[in-house]
């Protein structure tokens, strides 16, 4: 019998192997087609003369600080929101979610387009609010604005993933414990909840940051980074790209990849 | 003595009056509404209820260890005794490390739960429910997630450690063997309690057929008063017997009723059925060992099932079968 069997066996743990190879080499293949396209900041860009467009120094820190405060508000309305969606769950509670898809997929330049319309010097909106001083088109509230109706469904869709995660007993638990709602959010919910705020919060910033087709029409200045770079493609040429390119990413990743490391580390812990 | 009382429309219907001694275990079939009474006493279910019923979920001094034991897995095992306690983290932590030792798990205070095995899980949670220093445990089906070899030992451990910390332990369970070791305890069926008492009044005499039957009691039958020999005693007939057997005072000849018996008190003997009182001739449907027990089925006059503990003889050996007056449970119909 083993003379027939071994063979066979080796058979199999040869072709898993095979198997196993052939689809990691898939996967490197996939991952390498999808940066090719980034080699071009490497191979495109002339090191040798290095330098700024006019504006550039100025996008990084409109991008930087007003998606800061975007993604501020993202997180003080988005959370509770996102923890009442959870728990509350009503036969309401899937209409919310579908309703919440609604500004996910709407096109950007058209969501940005509706904003304008609605919160522009025409708009009933826009009227009364500019009467209070808020003017919502090309201004920095304007472009704080357009980047949270970017990010904010993305944090809160991620964000009630997180909370749906965490066992409502435990939540429970820590009443019975002497602990009052707030408490128990603070001492159990939110730390595990953590790893997925934080994924919710990498992508919000993600989406902040990067965001152009709403930006575009709603808050075309202050020039952001990617508005800037649509500018110095217009007006310069690609030249003028890459540099601004590669701050933006010099900037815009730590945030991510310091949340992704994090939630390494907790895995193991937990 | 402590007395809850608890009255529930959603998400069942549920009226209790219960008292507290000791152990005291609440036995339910599954669904029955033990768990929502709990979750009501807690205050974590809308209800009402005394005492404490006006007191939010965290004024209520009461303990519970829900089923899975619900261990905070981001925190170490001290961290989570410590949970409810208050003040610096030093004195925290010391409170936390006594209360483990008193479990006898302080090894394991810088573990996280996922480390544990069940019935360490069990023990930390208790240790974490008593830091509180709760008026009332209450424990959800304790012995669910166990299998019956551990079972016995971890209850045992944990009745005698809730013991030691001198607070009355309510156990809502659908595990009839947890009344062994009861003070008291209760049946509830179709939203009523039954079978209160102290375990061993409510298994000799059940007050009723359905507390009979949710104790285990496996043969029942009906028949009428035929007479009334004295004070709660009486001959009964059916269609092809008759039986002399104790029961509730006050009824009348014509009265019908319901008996029943249990497997191990049906008796098998060689003699003749008019040799004895309450003995019936046999005959054997089945007749078979099973591990240490003979057990056996008989048919006419009566289906009974019975067993006793050895070896089996012959079924032919035995000429009649023996229902003792003194194991007879009788109710009015």
């Amino acid at each position: 019998m083993d003379s027939t069997t071994t063979p066979l066996r080796v058979l199999r743990a040869g072709q898993g192997r095979w198997g196993a190879m052939a689809l990691g080499l898939l996967s490197l293949l996939i991952i390498a087609g999808l940066l090719a396209p980034f080699s071009e900041m490497f191979l495109a860009m002339n090191w040798q003369r290095l330098h700024f467009a006019p504006g550039d120094v100025h996008a990084i820190r409109v991008s930087l600080s007003y998606s800061a405060i975007a993604l501020s508000i993202c997180i003080l309305l988005g959370t509770p929101l996102a923890w009442w969606m959870t728990r509350r769950q009503s036969r309401w509670t899937p209409v919310l979610d579908g309703l919440l898809l609604v500004p996910l997929l709407t096109p950007p330049l058209a969501l940005g387009i509706l904003l304008a319309t609605f919160f522009g010097p025409y708009a009933a909106v826009g009227t009364l609010l500019s009467r209070w001083g808020l003017v919502l088109v090309n201004t920095a509230p304007a472009f704080v604005v357009a980047q949270v109706y970017a990010a904010m469904p993305y944090y809160i869709l991620s964000a009630r993933a997180a909370f749906g995660a965490v066992p409502k007993e435990l939540e429970e638990i820590s009443r019975t414990l002497g602990k009052t709602p707030w408490q128990s959010f603070w001492l159990v919910t939110l730390p595990l909840a953590r790893l997925g705020l934080a994924g919710a919060v990498a992508l919000a910033w993600v989406r902040a940051m990067g965001e152009f087709g709403v930006v575009l029409i709603v808050a075309y200045f202050p020039m952001g980074i990617p508005v800037q770079l649509y500018q110095n493609l217009q007006d310069i040429g690609l030249d003028a790209v890459y540099p601004l390119l590669w701050v933006f990413f010099l900037v815009a990743i730590p945030l991510p990849l310091w949340v992704g490391l994090r939630s390494r580390r907790q895995n193991r812990v937990l | 003595m402590l007395r809850l009382r608890c009255h529930l429309q959603q998400p069942i219907r549920l009226d209790i009056e219960l008292e507290v001694d000791g152990l005291t275990i609440l036995l339910g079939r599954s669904g029955a509404g033990k768990s929502s009474f709990l979750r009501a006493v807690l205050g974590l279910l809308p209800g009402q209820v005394e005492p404490w019923g006006d007191l939010p979920v965290e004024q209520r001094p009461l303990g519970y260890l829900p089923q899975g034991y619900a261990l905070f897995p981001h925190l170490r095992v001290w961290q989570n005794v410590a949970f409810p306690l208050p003040g610096s983290r030093a004195q925290r932590r010391r409170k936390a490390l006594e209360l483990l030792d008193r479990v006898g798990l302080l090894r394991l205070a810088d573990q996280y739960p996922a480390q544990l095995s069940g019935g360490q899980k069990q023990r930390v949670a208790l240790a974490r429910a008593m830091a509180r220093k709760p008026r009332l445990l209450l424990l959800d089906e304790p012995t669910s997630a166990l299998d019956v070899q551990t079972r016995d030992e971890i209850v045992s451990a944990l009745v005698e450690e809730s013991q030691s910390f001198e607070v009355p332990l309510l156990v809502v369970s659908h595990d009839v063997g947890l009344c062994a070791r009861a003070d008291r305890m209760a049946i509830l069926l179709d939203g009523k309690l039954q079978g209160v008492g102290k375990p061993a009044a409510v298994f000799r005499e059940p007050p009723s057929v359905q507390v009979a039957q949710f104790l285990g009691v496996e043969n029942f039958f009906g028949g009428h008063i035929e007479s009334v020999v004295g004070e709660g005693d009486y001959w009964i007939v059916g269609p092809s017997w008759r039986l002399r057997a104790r029961g509730p005072r006050g009824l009348v000849a014509g009265n019908a009723v319901e008996l029943a018996i249990r497997s191990e008190h049906v008796r098998l003997t060689a003699e003749a059925p008019d040799a004895n009182e309450n003995a019936l001739a046999c005959t054997f449907a089945e007749y078979r060992e099973e591990t240490l027990w003979t057990r056996f089925v008989t048919v006419a006059p009566l289906p009974l099932e019975g067993r006793f503990l050895g070896i089996a003889k012959t079924p032919s050996t035995y000429r009649s079968v023996i229902l003792p007056r003194e194991n007879l449970l009788l109710w009015p119909a």
